[in-house]
């Protein structure tokens, strides 16, 4: 429940309903999209993306390489630490430096950092340390103050694509000093965004302008942002209309209640709220394990015979858009891949071609993003075309146990992309080597394994994703997933603010939101 | 002998509650490893956890080294985001023991207030419990957060009891936890004073003269709260896990929306100090009501030591 008491409302105040208790705000730790909204207002990576999906400087001024195999970031002069206890100077913060991007990239390379994956495959000696065989990470020098070095284990012309997200975020050491470390995430949480962490319990985080944020042309221009926790849609809907809230996601559910039959906003919202449409780099799927569904025309049947409009209009209420291949639409190189994808009468042709022998394929369904809605319309569109499927329910985490232990012939899935163009993309889904994580579906194929490691060394970014668009043609000819839609979020806002930006990243950007008046 | 027999008692029940707060969740066919680091992760790094956690050892050795850490009262870090579990825990326990002490007050203000009436309304106060106990707590919960929301001027709670207004704020979710055990505990003292009303003991204190309050209050009402207390030794336990629906709806951090979140997480650790917490939640309860029957009723103790 929520509405405003202990902080007066004012002008430059922004409200935003949560839908969960959020996570310790500790960039090795967090995985949950909510808090990302509340931790990504504090912390930064070294590059960024902006509304259009290009990438921007951030903590980095700059960077260059001349293999795409080492690269140097040029770390921006004069960008301070939010104030803070954990800081033993005069006036509590400190200028930030290489060494704390070294810190900070060391750490999300060890085990404990959940985001590891990001880099750990890419940094030379990365893995070493995340397997605790060494101490460092060979592939992280700092040259001087402000410039750091990243070695690569191979060429990846698409490098600063891995780090374009607010996740492998620079934070200072003294956080995990021992005195702060149980407060860490907790009560203290520092580094370098628009916004510092004034108080957080597991209602309410506060936080307020950061009067020295480095980029003085994004300076915020709402004063305090207030992240208050209410868990029941009904009631936090409520709480925005009775305008105790200034800003929620609308949960699917709530869909038929704000939009009319044209799906445009109701007439006694449109008075008061704007809506924006979010577009993340997101993709829904159903994957194959292709070793217990080795018959590639099954698959194909199976590709073909999912109406996936369907699936985006029962529960999404449109708003999604379908997809044939994994790259989202908007990504760097995105290209529409199939023209008409849903195609009953070739999924028939497959089906005829294939030994399925009517027997029940088992899908497995989790609790999350609609997966057991989707596995119902999956279910029915498959025996539509003569494909028995059978539904198992598990709790997210157990989906995924059985899903990388190759338990499971179809798996309900989504994806929040943190790279930010496909090569990465493709070849962390679809080379041999990321059997069986984060190749889920087991997908070998020599030929696309040498097409994806000939990606590191094309110098023409344009002609990379070109051909990316290429290979996942090739892979989708076998059909190792059917993936579906990527999903669009709903942000319903007061119209006492305006210019509400968010990147594909689903980071929102409040520093440039604004009063309307 | 009556103390320590029912405290060797109770220490077995808790024992029992630490060995099957082991056994279910190693039980479960579940990785803890691959939960913490989650689907990107790979297997080697998963591995390189589940020996660090001591996964890879004898379930005996697993066991030993629970025990021991559970006797210290460290019960560990999460599995979702390295917090204490103890402090955590903690946290959440001091929320869920503001909202059933509240609860509480509810209850017996609702059932002094049931007693005292007159039997006229009797019938109206038979039809209240009745659409109290078989209201739905989720659509109670719904209708005084929507009610509460519009008319009521405490509607946030900060997360900590940082003034009185959160304190305040736990009203409206007290009263919904309430009304349940408000309706059951009411009709049961109600109909155990109407049992004794007819009883010797109350015609005779009658016939010496006393005023119809002092026999209720003084005769009839303490021959029959053994029943009332037993309901609500049973109706307590249940007040701190049970309250989960509350909790989410009102957004109140408890003991039972933690205990919701770490199930669907699968935070072993910390649905492992709840079960235990729970489970001396549980004894205390029962350790103190069973130190005050024998001070209502003498005639329990005496049973006791026949037996």
């Amino acid at each position: 429940m929520s509405c405003s008491r202990k902080v007066e409302k004012t002008t430059s105040q922004l409200i935003i309903g949560q839908e969960s208790e959020p996570e310790r705000l500790s960039p090795l730790t967090i995985k949950d999209p909510q808090t990302f909204r509340i931790a990504w207002q504090i912390y930064e990576g070294l590059l960024g993306l902006d509304v259009n999906g290009k990438i921007v400087p951030k903590i980095a001024e700059s960077w260059e390489t001349e293999d795409n195999k080492t690269w140097i970031f040029h770390i921006r002069e004069g960008i301070k630490f939010h104030t803070s206890e954990i800081f033993d100077t005069p006036d509590k913060t400190r200028i930030v430096t290489a060494h704390d991007v070294l810190y900070s990239y060391t750490r999300f390379c060890s085990s404990e950092a959940y985001p590891s994956f990001v880099i750990t495959d890419s940094i030379k000696g990365a893995s070493e340390y995340n397997a605790k065989k060494v101490d460092s990470v060979e592939g992280l020098k700092v040259i001087d103050d402000y410039t750091l070095q990243i070695e690569l284990n191979k060429p990846e012309p698409f490098f600063i694509n891995r780090i374009t997200t607010p996740w492998i975020a620079i934070f200072p050491r003294e956080a995990e000093n021992v005195k702060f470390k149980d407060k860490w995430g907790l009560q203290i949480a520092v580094g370098t965004g628009p916004y510092q962490l004034i108080s957080k319990t597991d209602n309410e985080i506060i936080m307020g302008k950061n009067a020295d944020y480095w980029n003085k042309q994004k300076m915020p221009k709402i004063e305090k942002l207030i992240f208050r926790i209410v868990k029941n849609d009904q009631v936090r809907f409520m709480g925005l209309t009775e305008n105790k809230i200034d800003l929620m996601v609308l949960p699917n559910k709530l869909f038929s209640v704000v939009f009319d039959s044209e799906r445009r906003l109701n007439d006694k919202y449109r008075k008061g709220f704007n809506l924006k449409t979010i577009s993340t780099f997101n993709t829904h799927t159903i994957g194959t394990n292709i070793k217990k569904i080795p018959d590639v025309h099954l698959r194909r049947a199976m590709f073909y015979g999912t109406n996936r409009h369907e699936m985006v209009e029962k529960t999404l209420y449109g708003y999604g858009d379908v997809m044939g291949g994994i790259t989202p639409p908007g990504m760097n190189g995105y290209m529409p891949l199939f023209e008409n994808i849903f195609n009953p009468e070739k999924a028939r042709e497959e089906l005829k071609l294939s030994h399925y022998d009517g027997k029940e394929i088992e899908l497995l369904v989790h609790d999350l993003a609609n997966s057991e809605e989707i596995g119902q319309i999956f279910q029915k569109q498959m025996r539509n075309i003569g494909i028995n499927i059978s539904l198992t329910k598990l709790d997210y985490n157990s989906n995924i146990v059985r899903m990388v232990k190759g338990e499971a012939a179809l798996f309900s899935m989504f994806f929040e992309f943190v790279f930010s163009s496909p090569e990465p993309l493709l070849i962390n889904l679809f080379t041999t080597a990321k059997i069986p994580v984060p190749n889920f579906w087991q997908y070998s194929n020599k030929n696309i394994d040498k097409k994806l490691e000939e990606l590191r060394y094309s110098s023409d970014r344009q002609e990379s994703v070109a051909i990316c668009a290429d290979i996942e043609k090739e892979i989708m000819q076998d059909a190792p997933a059917v993936f579906l839609y990527r999903q669009k979020y709903i942000v319903m806002f007061s119209n006492k603010f305006r210019n509400l930006k968010v990147n594909a990243h689903n980071h929102y950007m409040f520093e440039e939101l604004e009063m309307a008046e | 002998m009556f103390y320590v027999k029912r405290i060797t008692y109770y220490i077995s029940i808790l024992v029992g509650v630490i060995l099957f707060s082991f056994i279910i969740f190693h039980a479960i066919p579940s990785d803890p490893a691959r939960i913490i680091l989650g689907p990107n992760a790979g297997e080697q790094q998963v591995e390189t956890l589940r020996k660090e956690l001591g996964l890879d050892k004898p379930l005996q050795q697993q066991l030993t080294r629970y025990v021991s850490r559970v006797i210290l009262l460290d019960f560990g870090k999460s599995y979702t985001d390295n917090r204490s579990v103890y402090h955590e825990v903690f946290q959440k326990f001091q929320i869920s023991l503001v909202l059933v002490t509240l609860t509480l007050f509810f209850t017996f203000f609702y059932t002094l207030f049931v007693i005292s009436s007159s039997k006229n309304i009797n019938r109206g106060i038979e039809i209240v419990n009745f659409m109290l106990v078989s209201t739905p707590t989720f659509f109670s919960g719904i209708i005084i957060a929507i009610l509460t929301f519009l008319f009521y001027p405490f509607t946030s709670f900060s997360g900590e009891f940082q003034s009185t207004a959160d304190v305040l704020y736990m009203l409206p979710p007290a009263l919904v936890l309430a009304l349940y055990p408000m309706a059951i505990l009411a009709r049961i003292l109600k109909q155990e004073m109407e049992k004794l009303n007819d009883s010797p003991f109350v015609v005779c204190a009658r016939a010496q003269g006393l005023s119809e309050l002092r026999i209720r209050f003084e005769h009839i009402l303490k021959n029959a709260l053994i029943p009332l207390l037993a309901a609500l030794s049973n109706q307590l336990p249940m007040l701190f896990t049970g309250a989960f629906i509350v909790e989410i709806i009102f957004s109140l951090p408890g003991i039972g929306s933690l205990l919701i979140k770490s199930i669907l997480q699968k935070d072993f650790p910390m649905l492992e100090c709840i079960i235990i917490l729970n489970g001396i939640v549980f004894v205390l309860i029962n350790l103190i009501f069973e130190t005050i029957y024998p001070v209502i009723d003498r005639r329990i103790t005496k049973q006791y030591a026949q037996k």
